[in-house]
């Protein structure tokens, strides 16, 4: 038994060869540190409400995953599309609440199409049960096809960085098949349809997105 | 007749083929290459035609009775992948019970396996692969092997010899060409080491097949083979097993793309657990933060940057730290600027050399045309990148391209004459300068008769103080927290002088111990020449003194180092006192960058026990940093002077830190295996080598990273 406890604790030892900056166990310490990032959420604590409020454009939050919230920035519109960017050059494309583009990450949602938008679900005139295309470069993939089923929870009070809003939750779990990719997508719109905040999945081989809106686009 | 033709619908089936479709790319679970049972891609005792991508390292471990593997797996080129293995046969014992107790018999080995094509649409992948080349030869087998895949089932179809080929359902074509090939001496080699390449590809031959399926979805890998191992045929040291079924089947889980599980049964009445850990580090996926945005100095600030150097210097020093470079002069010129910069945080000098550019063109006034980056490596200028603003400039506002700046640079060196001597702006540095660090470290001895594996627990001290830019003193002091050294109890047989052998003397008795106490002092007296001369405690078996001269054209792909060292063989306990042996040892390496990032060292002199010879070290690093090497030493003992193993070889990985992280950082996490310790071919542990600090400074190196220069 002591052998193997030594052979566990000397294979982690390998780090202790590398050469960082603190003086004790700084290899040590270094794994630690970034052991625990991969399993704790990131805070980022240099966004605050006044920042954003200085900010004399319409902002979001997004997380990714686990990594660390940042802020994204209303660039401009086309249509009914919003294009967002963040300050490491990735672009968002939201069209009535959902992401239907993303630009500058690993893999990348190019385009969705689907006949139905989340701000026709409020009055319940929508089909439970749609589907949408899903196309995506790195590696490239057209028209994936994803099964939608739709289901209006209750309102609730949500806390939006710098403000608390009741708004409703809709869920809506999307699927495949083929590829078993199964996910719950939810949106959280107030009455007049407008989605304040979501966490979205948008490919099988990206994580969640959480886009909370801090500050409103103009139209 | 069954056997037969199952074997033959297999083999006609590969020269079918099919289209995979993208959308297979998008599967929750990546299915990779997986390993058999010995460690290569394969499936469960038989090889297939597959191979994990370059730059990959696996950890791999299967249990079952009576064989337990664990190995290492890399894969240096997309066509090659070795592996070095420990197998534990649990129903046979190391030795008799005064030797090693109860221990079961451990088994080294090494195989290697190349493929010969790659898939197209009609034909299979073929690869040719050898097993257990160099060790007792208990599982030494040859093999060329065929794969094809259909979509999701791949087919594996081929030709063993030796152990895989025991079942001997076809003769040995190769028979026909020459009568050697149609026996093979079975009865392994008890010194092991030796390569018995007489036997390769001789005595009995099997046709052996398999099939593969993956349950993508489910992230699934499911298993079929045919085994033509016979481990029920009676072998010089091997128990035979009962055999209830010559098809083995398996399922492996792909619980992430780097760590699979498995299980499967064998023989007819046996489970088999085991896992994979793998790795690709050729590329560092983690995402580093981009550079620092500068604000340009105003047309106020530039006036008085001119009309007072200091402001500009001042600037630059500060803006550099906040990149983690540390500025070592600095000069302003009417229309050039000469910064001289060193950093621990950047493994690519390229990086430096551009995030550093990139701040000293935001904060020069704009007669400056030229930035002269001098990159420091330790204490030598090891190289200056003359750098055109405009285009840089135009660079960073995507206007111009790395290959274009390239166009307009000078890659240069001028080591004699670094300019943080003659520097306008030379900050003070108050010297003695002192660092340390403690950290826990482990000391190890694996795969010994006494036990599997020995160790220790050690606390670290290295504390280093440098009495000038050129003069350090190192010392390193280990502290004993807990070992079972203690059971060590194989005193050194050697025949030569015991310069290593002796290790379980030094473990046992040097618990707590001076590791290093050594004082250098290094300098270039010439452009590109390097000189280290040293005193004291070298390392942990020897002191002594001596020193390194090293020429490194920068221009060129070679360079030259020479080593001579008298040494005084240190007392086990590791203090201040020696033992008798006395030598002086000496050698001359030629180092050459041939092509695909891959290096030799060509290494000739006299040796720590007297003896003269050759080693040779290849390795190959990639873009990352990553780098796997092997080397072997061949000197003028005998195979019976130098004992088992016939002569030293080994192989080494190392793994830049910085791969595990979201901000860049130097350091690399090495391993280094020996698979025995002896004293024929043995080199001092050279600290602070030349080709260690500077090999990764020419002009090659500088091109390899140059598009690091805009990011």
């Amino acid at each position: 038994m002591k052998q193997i406890v030594l052979l566990i604790i000397s294979l982690l030892a390998l780090y202790s060869c590398s050469s960082l900056n603190n003086n004790i166990a700084p290899g040590y310490t270094e794994a630690y540190k970034n052991i625990k990032s991969l399993f704790m959420i990131k805070e980022n604590i240099e966004i605050t409400p006044s920042l954003i409020e200085e900010i004399p454009y319409a902002s979001a939050m997004l997380r990714i995953g686990k990594a660390a919230p940042g802020l994204i920035i209303l660039e401009g519109y086309q249509r009914d599309e919003q294009f967002w960017i963040s300050a490491d050059n990735v672009y968002i494309s939201i069209a009535k609440g959902r992401v239907v583009a993303t630009r500058g990450l690993p893999n990348n949602l190019i385009e969705y199409k689907s006949s139905f938008s989340l701000y026709e679900f409020q009055d319940g005139s929508f089909p439970k049960i749609f589907y949408s295309y899903y196309s995506y470069d790195l590696p490239e993939l057209i028209n994936l096809k994803v099964r939608s089923s739709i289901s209006v929870r209750e309102k609730e009070v949500v806390d939006l960085f710098n403000q608390q809003r009741t708004l409703l939750l809709i869920e809506e779990e999307i699927s495949n098949d083929y590829l078993g990719w199964k996910e719950t997508n939810k949106y959280w719109l107030d009455e007049e349809g407008f989605v304040w905040k979501s966490v979205q999945n948008l490919s099988p081989k990206l994580p969640p997105f959480e886009i909370i809106i801090t500050k409103k686009p103009a139209k | 007749m069954f056997t037969r033709k199952f074997l033959f619908s297999l083999l006609f089936i590969v020269f079918y083929s099919n289209l995979s479709a993208s959308i297979d790319d998008y599967f929750p679970y990546n299915i990779g290459p997986s390993a058999s049972n010995y460690g290569e891609t394969g499936l469960i005792e038989i090889p297939n035609a597959r191979f994990m991508e370059s730059g990959s390292l696996s950890f791999n471990y299967s249990s079952s009775y009576p064989n337990e593997f664990t190995g290492l797996t890399a894969s240096p080129f997309s066509w090659m992948e070795a592996t070095y293995r420990y197998v534990e046969i649990k129903n046979q014992k190391y030795g008799q019970d005064f030797y090693s107790g109860n221990q079961t018999y451990k088994d080294k080995g090494f195989d290697v396996k190349i493929r010969l094509n790659k898939e197209s649409y009609f034909s299979p992948q073929f690869a040719l692969g050898l097993r257990d080349i160099a060790g007792t030869g208990i599982f030494s087998s040859e093999y060329l092997v065929a794969s094809k895949s259909f979509g999701s089932l791949d087919l594996t179809a081929g030709l063993g010899w030796g152990v895989l080929g025991l079942e001997g359902n076809y003769s040995n074509p190769f028979m026909d060409f020459n009568e050697r090939f149609s026996k093979r001496s079975i009865s392994t080699s008890s010194e092991g080491g030796e390569f018995n390449y007489k036997d390769w590809f001789s005595g009995d031959m099997s046709l052996f097949s398999g099939l593969e399926y993956d349950l993508s979805k489910y992230g699934l890998r499911l298993k079929l083979e045919y085994d033509t191992s016979n481990p029920d045929k009676v072998l010089s040291r091997r128990v035979p097993l009962k055999v209830s079924s010559r098809f083995n089947i398996g399922a492996d889980y792909f619980l992430s793309e780097s760590f699979v599980l498995g299980l499967a049964f064998e023989r007819g009445n046996q489970l088999r657990f085991s896992f994979k850990l793998t790795g690709n580090f050729s590329k560092d996926t983690i995402r580093k933060p981009p550079p620092k945005n500068v604000l340009k100095l105003n047309e106020g600030q530039l006036r008085r940057v001119k009309e007072n150097k200091s402001i500009f210097y001042k600037s630059l020093n500060l803006s550099l730290r906040e990149e983690s470079i540390f500025i070592q002069g600095a000069s302003l010129d009417d229309d050039s600027v000469d910064v001289a910069v060193s950093s621990p945080k950047f493994m690519s000098l390229m990086r430096l050399a551009g995030r550093s550019a990139r701040i000293a063109s935001a904060l020069a006034p704009e007669e400056i045309e030229e930035l002269n980056i001098h990159i420091m490596n330790g204490n030598f200028e090891a190289s200056i990148i003359k750098l055109n603003r405009a285009e840089l400039d135009k660079a960073h506002k995507f206007k111009s391209s790395s290959s274009e700046i390239l166009e307009d640079t000078t890659l240069n060196s001028n080591s004699s004459n670094p300019i943080y001597l003659n520097a306008d702006f030379q900050p003070t540095v108050n010297f003695p300068q002192i660092s340390w660090n403690m950290t826990p470290a482990f000391r190890h001895q694996i795969g010994g008769p006494e036990g599997f594996y020995l160790g220790q627990l050690w606390w670290k001290t290295d504390l280093n103080i440098n009495f000038s830019r050129n003069l350090t003193l190192y010392s390193t002091v280990g502290v004993d927290i807990y070992n079972n050294f203690d059971e060590l109890n194989q005193p050194s047989d050697s025949k030569i002088a015991k310069v290593r052998s002796d290790i379980q003397e030094y473990l046992k008795e040097g618990e707590t111990n001076l590791a290093r106490f050594k004082l250098e002092y290094m300098f270039s007296p010439y452009k590109d020449i390097f000189v280290k001369a040293e005193l004291g405690m070298l390392e942990e078996m020897f002191g002594g003194f001596g020193g390194e001269i090293y020429y490194r054209p920068f221009n060129r792909k070679f360079s030259l180092s020479l080593n001579a060292h008298k040494v005084k063989q240190r007392d086990y306990d590791q203090k201040l006192s020696f033992k008798e042996y006395t030598t002086t040892t000496s050698n001359v390496s030629l180092y050459y960058d041939f092509f695909e990032g891959i290096s030799g060292q060509f290494l000739y002199g006299k040796y720590l026990a007297g003896d003269k010879g050759i080693t040779v070290d290849l390795s190959r690093r990639f873009k990352s940093g990553f780098t796997l090497g092997i080397f072997a030493t061949k000197t003028d003992l005998s195979v019976e002077e130098f004992g088992e193993g016939s002569f030293d070889k080994g192989f080494y990985f190392s793994i830049p830190t910085n791969l595990f992280y979201s901000d860049y950082r130097q350091g690399t996490i090495p391993f280094g295996l020996h698979p025995l310790t002896k004293d024929g071919g043995s080199l001092l542990n050279y600290h602070n080598s030349l080709y260690s600090l500077l090999g990764e400074t020419t002009k090659k190196s500088l091109l390899r990273d140059w598009k690091d220069i805009l990011n």
